[in-house]
């Protein structure tokens, strides 16, 4: 088991980590950013199979990876951190070996993960989310297909399905289920200024919806795949529009021959670091859910314990990367038992994070989660992908008298699978939240608890497997 | 290069994943969840669990992060959840 | 409509052994009234390692678990929810000729009593549990042993307490016991509407290791420390195994629950504290109960929680009456024995409230053992 002493510690290597770890290391602290996955650039940046080339966006990852090793940052991958305690000692696992790192900062940058929202047959083979078809395309130079159906809330669904297209997939349906123009419409002045000051995003979505319209997969608001039908995988989707209240429409329904389809409903925060570091949490539907609280130097309410990025609350690539900087920079300085003042941000800093921060209100006033989808999930469509949990299981439990979703999970086993909670979580907490009862849960996350990915028995033995 | 996956050759390349290498054969599901109905990738990124299979002797690995090395042996349908 | 301020007895504590208490007393026709700091059971009785057993026991909690086990089938029979109650066996392994030795001999023990166990020695201990590691000298075995779903089970206990006519109020902490005159007078406390208060004549105080603060509130020592006991479970796997195993010489505890997560848990507890936070350290100490299981070492922990014991020195509850105060009856500090025995010190509280004869003599048990005049002047 090998230990190893640092001043920080970061964990993620997405644009937060990464640029976290280049200017703590910068900065003069020794510096470690720790990866889940075999190469840098989390999901934003995940780069080509072989590491090389790739978009304008893999190949600025990329230097922003190499710049946080010039700097000085020490570079773990494939290793998942499964534990804090405290005095900030991580417990990391990686190859099937046990260590751990000892270090005076630690700055979260783990990101998110997809949001979820059930439908019939959501769980056939074929159903992806939208970022893993992304990431099969990055990756593996992967694309699923031939006829895919791409469907939920989300800037993501046209970038997707223009990857996917570019790849010679035919894209039959990009769903979005929102009335985007609709809602940009409600506040016209402010939306404008926000988008005028993002020119990358909006070029970026142009350059998706061409390369969509040239190949005739045109993207169509206010509607939803409902259904999703196949024997032992999906062969078709049932597609429907939606209401004002994001309700399927009787009658609109028809059904489309596919062979995958891809679901994004946005972005979950990942908290379980933060509880089990005792960060104070508050809910933010507005940023995704439960997000930790942080001072404008990117402290949470722990010493020492920082957070950047999309598990601070979904704000995109651009904000996380000014974060990350931040927070390195605040790391540092806690490290060297020095403090790091508001003061110390420049003022273009500042600016860029109120741009930032005003397109992050705007993304969630367009891409809000649809709530009438709820209504898709009848009695034994499965919210627990791990335990084989239905609806109908937990209306069960609620049936019961049970009014949180720790209760609920303990009565019906949702939550209780390997992913402990990372898919249903969010759904369970919305099902729970919206029964009628007294002491009705305050959309709390599941409470984290080591390990916070499954270990083997044989690692806590000292022995490889 | 090839993996052996429940004792057949599978062909993959250096920098595919597990579950790239069999969803590149055409093959969408290689679990069954507690029902007995099949599961395959589903998040792509290691966080939902569904597609896990045996690699070298360990169960319940993530095939959508587990990189292939030349002769893997793959066991699917392994059970583990 | 507003609670009732008066109640035949109040019990302090919703857990097993509350629930258990307002069971009997509801069915015996006494208004009584359970407060339970927590909107839903979330401490000690439904975060332990699910044992039901009666071997390997003092014997005065020998013949209260066999009464449990009675009241579980009986409670099993009558409503239809399942508590995963598996009547596999309970199996304690002895490492040594010695160990085994003392087991043989509380095997007769049990046995006059009434209680059936049987001693394996090496051979068939390999023969009857072949997934166990070949190191032991042997065990002994009680095939009328097993192991349920504490929280299913603690549910079902909750809705029949209801059905019977318990009125348990969620949420809602005793802050102080009344005596006037030597007697229970009432309980105060609080919960989400504000302050309340209680006239009642009797309390049950089940709190576990809640109990002793707000027992020396009212002038009655009880020596009950909180300990952190910790668990965890594997991912799910093929049967293997339909036993409760446990062994103190390894110093873990295992059984295989209904959807094949193998639970694992540390018989003796670690820090003396409320805090939950289960440790890296731990994990590596129950990772011990591969020398029992040796299939443990292709599985994956999945997840760890931990409970907070209430313990008492001698590892024994504390049940009776506190003399000199009137009415005032404790059933706490059961060391990590509280779940299996619950319906059996219900029903005894029940009768000891209704100063009738009970099934088993606890004397033995009383607050009084500690010392002689518990209560403080």
């Amino acid at each position: 088991m090998t230990g190893n002493s640092y001043d920080v510690a970061v964990i993620g290597a997405g644009p937060a980590g990464l640029s976290a770890a280049r200017t703590a290391a910068a900065a003069g602290a020794r510096t470690i950013c720790v990866d889940r996955y075999a190469a840098p650039g989390g999901q934003y940046y995940r780069q080509p199979a072989d590491g090389t080339g790739g978009t304008a966006t893999q190949r600025h990852g990329r230097a922003l990876a190499d710049a946080a090793w010039a700097a000085g940052a020490e570079y773990l991958p494939s290793t998942n951190v499964w534990s804090v305690s405290g005095g900030l000692r991580l417990e990391i696992i990686g190859d099937g070996r046990r260590g751990v790192i000892d270090c005076r900062a630690i700055v979260v940058a783990s990101g998110a993960h997809e949001r979820v929202a059930p439908f019939p047959g959501w769980t056939l083979p074929g159903v992806f989310t939208a970022g893993g078809l992304q990431a099969l395309l990055k990756s593996c130079d992967l694309a699923v297909g031939p006829r895919v159906v791409l469907a939920g809330t989300g800037p993501l669904l046209p970038v997707v399905a223009a990857s996917l297209a570019r790849h010679g997939v035919r894209v039959s349906a990009v769903l979005e289920a929102n009335r985007l123009l609709r809602r940009a419409l409600r506040r016209p002045l402010p939306t404008l200024i926000t988008l005028s000051g993002q020119p990358g995003r909006l070029a970026e979505a142009a350059r998706a919806s061409v390369s969509l319209g040239v190949r005739r997969s045109r993207l169509r608001t206010g509607w939803a795949v409902v259904a999703a039908h196949g024997q032992a995988q999906v062969q078709a989707a049932t597609i429907a529009r939606l209401d004002a209240r994001s309700r399927p429409i009787p009658g609109t329904e028809r059904m489309i021959e596919c062979d995958a389809i891809g679901i994004h409903f946005g972005l979950v925060p990942a908290t379980d670091l933060y509880q089990l570091l005792g960060a104070a949490l508050e809910y933010r539907p507005d940023l995704g859910g439960q997000v930790p609280v942080l001072s404008a130097t990117m402290q949470t309410s722990v010493p020492g314990v920082f957070g950047a990025g999309d598990g601070t609350g979904v704000g995109g690539a651009q904000l996380a990367t000014l974060q990350g900087e931040i927070a390195g920079q605040a790391a540092a300085a806690c490290a060297g038992g020095t403090g790091f003042p508001v003061g110390a941000l420049t003022g273009r800093k500042r600016r860029a994070l109120a741009n930032a921060a005003r397109f992050r209100g705007l993304y969630g006033e367009l891409y809000g989660l649809p709530a009438g989808l709820d209504e898709l999930i009848d009695a034994s469509t499965l919210i627990c992908r791990c335990e084989n949990v239905s609806r109908a299981d937990i209306d069960q439990a609620l049936a019961r008298g049970a009014r949180t979703a720790a209760s609920v999970k303990s009565l019906s086993r949702c939550g209780m699978g390997s992913c402990q909670g990372a898919m249903c979580g969010p759904v369970l907490a919305s099902l729970v939240a919206a029964h009628p009862g007294e002491g009705r849960d305050q959309r709390g996350p599941l409470t984290a608890r080591p390990p916070l990915q499954p270990i083997p028995i044989a690692s806590l033995l000292g022995e490889a497997p | 290069m090839e993996l052996i996956v429940d004792g057949q050759p599978v062909p993959a390349r250096p920098s595919d994943t597990v579950g790239a290498a069999l969803l590149r054969t055409g093959r969408l599901h290689w679990r069954r969840d507690l029902a007995g109905s099949p599961r395959g990738m589903f998040c792509g990124i290691g966080t939902c669990f569904d597609c896990t299979l045996t690699v070298d002797g360990n169960p319940g690995v993530r095939a959508c992060l587990t990189r292939v090395h030349p002769g893997m042996s793959v066991e699917t349908s392994d059970g583990s959840r | 409509m507003t609670p009732a301020a008066s109640a035949d007895v109040v019990v302090i504590g919703g857990g097993i052994i509350g629930t258990a208490a307002s069971y009997f007393l509801a069915r015996a026709g006494l208004g009584v009234v359970v407060l339970d700091r927590d909107l839903e059971p979330s401490e000690a009785s439904v975060r332990n390692g699910g044992g039901i057993r009666a071997q390997c026991r003092n014997r005065t909690e020998r013949l209260l678990a066999m009464r449990s086990i009675e009241l579980w089938h009986e409670l099993a029979a009558r409503t239809k929810t399942s508590f995963e109650h598996r009547v596999g066996g309970n199996l304690r392994l002895a490492m040594s000729a010695t160990a085994l030795a003392a087991l043989e001999a509380e095997g007769q023990e049990e046995e006059r009593d009434g209680l059936r166990t049987e001693v394996w020695h090496q051979a068939e201990l390999r023969h009857r549990a072949p997934y166990l590691d070949g190191r032991f000298a042997g065990a002994k075995y009680c095939a009328t042993d097993g192991h349920a779903n504490p929280i299913l089970a603690t549910w079902m206990l909750v809705e029949e307490a209801a059905r019977a006519g318990a009125d348990r109020r969620p949420a809602a902490v005793a802050t102080a016991i009344e005596a006037r005159g030597g007697a229970i007078a009432a309980v105060h406390g609080q919960d989400r509407s504000g302050d309340f208060i209680i006239q009642t004549p009797v309390v049950v105080h089940a709190a576990g290791p809640w109990t002793r603060a707000l027992a020396a509130e009212a002038g009655v020592d009880l020596p009950i420390e909180p300990a952190r006991n910790s668990m965890f479970v594997t991912q799910a796997a093929p049967p293997l195994l339909g036993e409760f195993v446990s062994s103190h010489e390894v110093g873990v505890y295992l059984r295989q629950a209904a959807r094949g997560h193998i639970h694992v848990g540390a018989v003796h507890t670690t820090a003396q504290t409320f805090d939950q936070a289960v440790s890296a350290g731990e994990l590596e100490s129950m990772a011990r109960a591969v020398e029992i299981l040796p299939a443990l070492k292709e599985m994956n922990v999945l997840r760890s929680w931990a409970g907070t014991l209430d313990r008492t020195p001698d590892h024994l509850p504390i049940i009776g009456a506190a003399p000199p105060l009137d009415g005032y009856f404790v059933a706490a500090g059961f060391s990590g024995h509280g779940f299996c025995l619950g319906p059996a010190v219900g029903e005894l509280l029940a009768s000891l409230v209704s100063a009738e004869p009970a099934r088993v003599d606890v004397t033995s048990l009383s607050p009084r053992r500690f010392a002689p005049e518990v209560t403080r002047s």
